[in-house]
């Protein structure tokens, strides 16, 4: 054992802030949740072209609406039962959260740019810049989002890109006001000050000082608007206006499946369902990204 | 005989504040006609109480804010309206709240070493050896290096400010209450390591503090300001002996120091600090000013200097 | 000179994820009436956790626990926390430091000064209402009346504070506890203040327990001083002995840190205590100073340190007998 010097009392070693959020992640139930059933829809995403049992586009009519593998003449070849046109639900299903997640992060990304630039830049400079931004929020939350995309869908035309687009376009309100005011606590700050004192040009404040600082609540609002993109696109394509069939977007399933609904249920459950779980893992994964980065105190 | 090396001209900084809904604007002087002169190797203190517009000051000659009327020059050059890049290689400051002054997401070399990035000092190499090397100077383990600024405490934190206002070799460091938020065991060591590094640096120092202890032990000459105008400015030790001003008074008065069987002392200065946009008329400073005439209430004194000293106010002590 | 408040041995411990954090350890002092005991000490030292220790006001995790805690005869450690929610306000009162989150914006001034009466006695409004504009009157606030009709917001801090003091005082405690009342004020406010609630304290013979870390204020303000470090008390006396006579050497330490316009020497070196304070976390052997004192041995390591008394109400916590820290006192002067 190591000789202490006379009067030398042991440190505590504090932990780094990556050391604190990995700690404060695991121990998280909510969180914790969020991502492994997020992560499980993922994988069965990103696998689906080597785990899917069949072509999600393959129709075979003399298969149509056969029960899922819970009913009495169920059989494993389609575990889930096919839909009337004969394709594997499970296959769908599967490809469907391909589009999901893509139309949620790729909206979440485009929307997310236009609003931490708009949010950031008003923040920061207040004045003109900040009543001009302030405009267009307030001009874009006058506007009812389901129906300008019905109406631009209805003009252009449904596919995949329209909607990512008019999704990207019409969302980034909350990113730009959440932004906005974390922005305005740091305009003062005594580091930002620092900053511009050695000479520091404003991109680089805002870079390097700025948006670091904001990043817990970037990653908070992003997560639920991927959540809010997903729903958006399905109610969009359960009214026809979304994606346009074949594509197996959930939404669209559930469409399909309303016919069908009080003699064949799973057809409108099981997307229904496997839906509101994406929902509830990133919701739950945002809450607690929320409270895992919440404000540390002075230590 | 030294040269001046800042000296600022009738600085005025006025600032625009709502009235409230529907009553418009109102005008907030803050720095209100300022004349510093700053000689080279000196440490002037700039004192008052809160409102005074010192930190405004600070944030005028940091070019942190624009100028509203009024001259700034540096070696005798016009610097009111040079960009701050510029005016950062030889003036940078130390803020007064160590938590607040360092970027919680950055490490401790990459805040001391940002300086050197902006202004691409030599070979970025060289960066590293600068980092230890004024690391070492201001007494920070070389560990820390890959801290972060919440595993340091109050005052290895105001240490990182320093050695990140040193790296550079500035001219002149501006200090917003350096000490003001340490605890007092630790105020002393950074005190020392701010008069030691004005030897060994050949630094020129403004002291903004409202704790007169500090200052009177730190600076060559003191200049106090009262609601945006300085009202009294001498060397240091003039001002504390006999103060001429009777605001300078009070404030000496309140200094409280740990002497036990003198009391607590009486100020004579009436009512609170009145506020910034509704200045009093005449002599600012005459609704708390205990030898306050009709004179005082009327007309704004003129500063009258001799022998170095200034002071502002129609009766001064003599 | 009756006992008003007697502590005796106070522990509070705070578990946290790297250990239980001991942020009270042994405390003893007492105060009577018409008198003010201040508790002095840096950042994390526990003072301000020893004051609401004695109001059972501690976070939820922490743990507290004494010898003795008797408040005019009556046993706080055993009181409820309904008997305890009657004391507060009432029986002793507490002043923070930042008046303007301790004052509710919403309400005015009036309406909270009345609450504070009527919580705790069968008055009327109006009786309330006129001991509020008694006690701002008291306090230096002119025009009363008008002032109760105000919201916090729109006074200044020293007449928020003299407010706080006043409302405080709604229901006559015997015991003020003040944490920092002064530090959020301007300098030339303070020394008013600081008048006031002598002034007060002696006219309603009162007592106090002064926190702060302003040795300034100690001096000049108290009657008997606890110097706290890490936790415990080091050092405790009456204020001449204290600042006249130093005897543990982390007070020794702090008199040489300050400047002291015409004493101290400008521009010369304040004298410094090297190091950061430890956290009293995990085995707490030994005297918890020794990694920052100057005169350190290799006993100081050893078993605790017990709180040496040397006459009544003089005690220090240190293994140097009091020549030799006496000597140490000359010694540092010297130089």
């Amino acid at each position: 054992m190591v000789e202490q010097a006379i009067g030398e009392i042991k440190e505590i070693e504090f932990p780094s802030p990556g050391q604190i959020l990995r700690q404060r992640t695991l121990s998280h139930k909510g969180f914790m949740i969020g991502a492994i059933v997020l992560i499980l829809i993922l994988a069965m995403a990103l696998l689906a072209p080597v785990l899917s049992p069949h072509d999600p586009y393959h129709q075979e009519l003399s298969k149509r609406m056969i029960n899922p593998i819970w009913h009495a003449d169920g059989t494993w070849e389609h575990p889930l039962g096919t839909d009337n046109l004969g394709r594997d639900y499970l296959s769908r299903l599967m490809y469907g959260a391909r589009i999901s997640l893509l139309i949620g992060v790729s909206a979440m990304v485009i929307s997310g740019i236009i609003g931490i630039f708009l949010g950031v830049i008003a923040g920061y400079f207040g004045g003109r810049v900040d009543m001009f931004v302030s405009f267009l929020i307030t001009t874009r939350l006058s506007m009812p989002v389901v129906l300008v995309a019905l109406a631009v869908v209805a003009l252009i035309g449904g596919s995949l890109n329209v909607i990512i687009w008019v999704l990207g376009l019409l969302i980034w309100d909350r990113f730009a006001v959440v932004m906005r005011s974390s922005t305005q606590q740091l305009r003062s700050i005594d580091y930002v000050n620092a900053a511009k004192a050695i000479g520091c040009s404003t991109t680089r404040i805002l870079l390097t000082e700025v948006i670091p600082n904001i990043l817990n609540s970037i990653i908070v609002v992003a997560t639920l608007e991927i959540a809010h993109a997903i729903l958006l696109e399905a109610a969009l394509s359960f009214l026809g206006m979304g994606v346009q069939p074949p594509l197996p977007s959930w939404g669209l399933m559930i469409s399909e499946g309303k016919e069908f609904m009080l003699f064949s249920p799973w057809i409108i459950t099981i997307p229904g369902v496997v839906l509101s779980l994406l929902i509830l893992s990133i919701n739950l994964m945002g809450d607690g990204i929320r409270d895992i980065t919440a404000p540390e105190g002075r230590s | 005989m030294s040269d001046a090396v800042l000296q600022t001209h009738d600085l005025n900084k006025t600032y625009t504040v709502s009235a409230g809904l529907f009553k418009g604007k109102k005008f907030l002087k803050a720095v209100n006609g300022v004349n510093l002169v700053l000689e080279k190797g000196s440490v002037l203190g700039l004192v008052g109480e809160s409102g005074c517009g010192k930190s405004t000051v600070a944030k005028l000659i940091l070019r942190l804010e624009g100028v509203t009327s009024g001259r700034i020059s540096f070696d005798g050059q016009d610097i009111s309206a040079t960009p701050r890049k510029e005016v950062a290689r030889r003036i940078q400051p130390v803020f007064q709240d160590p938590y607040a002054s360092l970027n919680p997401r950055k490490s401790i070399s990459s805040i001391i070493s940002l300086p050197l990035r902006v202004h691409r000092v030599g070979e970025p190499k060289s960066w590293h050896r600068k980092v230890e090397e004024i690391m070492d100077i201001v007494g920070l383990p070389p560990r820390f290096r890959h801290s972060y600024p919440n595993q340091l405490s109050g005052g290895q934190r105001q240490r990182v400010a320093v050695a990140r206002a040193l790296i550079m070799r500035p001219e002149i460091v501006i200090c917003d209450e350096p000490t003001s938020a340490l605890d007092v065991s630790v105020q002393s060591q950074i005190l020392n390591l701010l008069m030691d590094l004005r030897k060994d640096f050949g630094l020129t120092y403004i002291v903004i503090s409202h704790d007169l202890a500090v200052v009177e032990h730190l600076a060559s000459r003191v200049a106090v300001m009262y609601l945006g105008r300085i009202v009294e400015e001498a060397p240091a030790s003039d001002l504390f002996k006999c103060p001429r001003h009777p605001y300078t008074k009070a404030l000496l008065a309140s200094v409280l120091t740990p002497e036990p069987r003198k009391g607590l002392p009486e100020t004579h200065l009436g009512i609170a600090y009145p506020n910034p946009i509704d200045p009093p008329a005449g002599c600012t400073f005459h609704p708390r000013c205990p030898k306050a005439t009709e004179l005082c209430q009327t007309t704004p004194p003129n500063p009258r200097s001799d022998a170095g000293r200034l002071v502002e106010c129609h009766f001064p002590e003599q | 000179m009756s006992m008003l408040l007697e502590v005796q041995g106070l522990h509070v411990e705070i578990p946290l994820a790297a250990g239980i954090l001991k942020a009270v350890r042994n405390v003893s002092f007492s105060v009577v009436r018409g008198k003010t005991h201040a508790l002095v000490g840096e950042s994390g030292c526990g003072k301000s956790l020893t004051a609401l220790a004695i109001m059972n006001l501690l976070p939820q995790s922490a743990i507290r626990c004494c010898e003795r805690l008797s408040f005019n005869g009556q046993d706080l450690a055993s009181t409820n926390e309904r008997h305890m929610a009657n004391i507060r306000g009432n029986k002793i009162a507490m002043i923070f430091q930042e008046p303007m989150t301790s004052l509710n914006p919403c309400y005015t001034i009036g309406n909270q000064m009345q609450e504070a009466l009527l919580r705790h006695r069968r008055v009327t409004r109006k009786e309330a209402l006129d001991r509020a504009v008694f006690l701002l009157e008291k306090v230096g606030i002119t025009a009363a009346e008008s002032r109760l009709k105000q919201y916090p917001h729109q006074l200044s801090g020293g007449l928020r504070q003299r407010v706080m003091i006043a409302m405080g005082l709604m229901c006559g405690p015997p015991l003020i506890i003040a944490d920092e009342p002064t530090t959020a004020l301007d300098v030339t406010i303070q020394a008013q203040i600081l008048s006031l609630l002598k002034g007060l304290q002696q006219e309603f013979d009162m007592g106090m327990i002064l926190i702060t870390h302003d040795l300034g204020i100690v001096a000049r303000v108290a009657d008997r001083v606890s110097v706290m470090y890490c936790g415990q008390v080091v050092e405790t006396g009456d204020v001449t002995q204290i600042f006249e006579n130093p005897l543990h050497p982390y007070t020794q330490g702090l008199m040489d840190c300050i400047p002291i316009p015409g004493k101290t020497q400008p521009g010369e070196h304040l004298g410094s205590i090297p190091g950061i304070v430890p956290t009293p976390i995990g085995d707490m052997t030994g005297c918890t100073f020794r990694n920052r004192c100057p005169f350190v041995s290799k006993a100081c390591a050893e078993s605790g340190v017990a709180l040496h008394e040397i006459s009544a109400g003089r005690a220090y916590q240190c293994l140097l007998s009091p020549e030799v820290c006496a000597q140490n006192l000359r010694g540092s002067a010297a130089i």
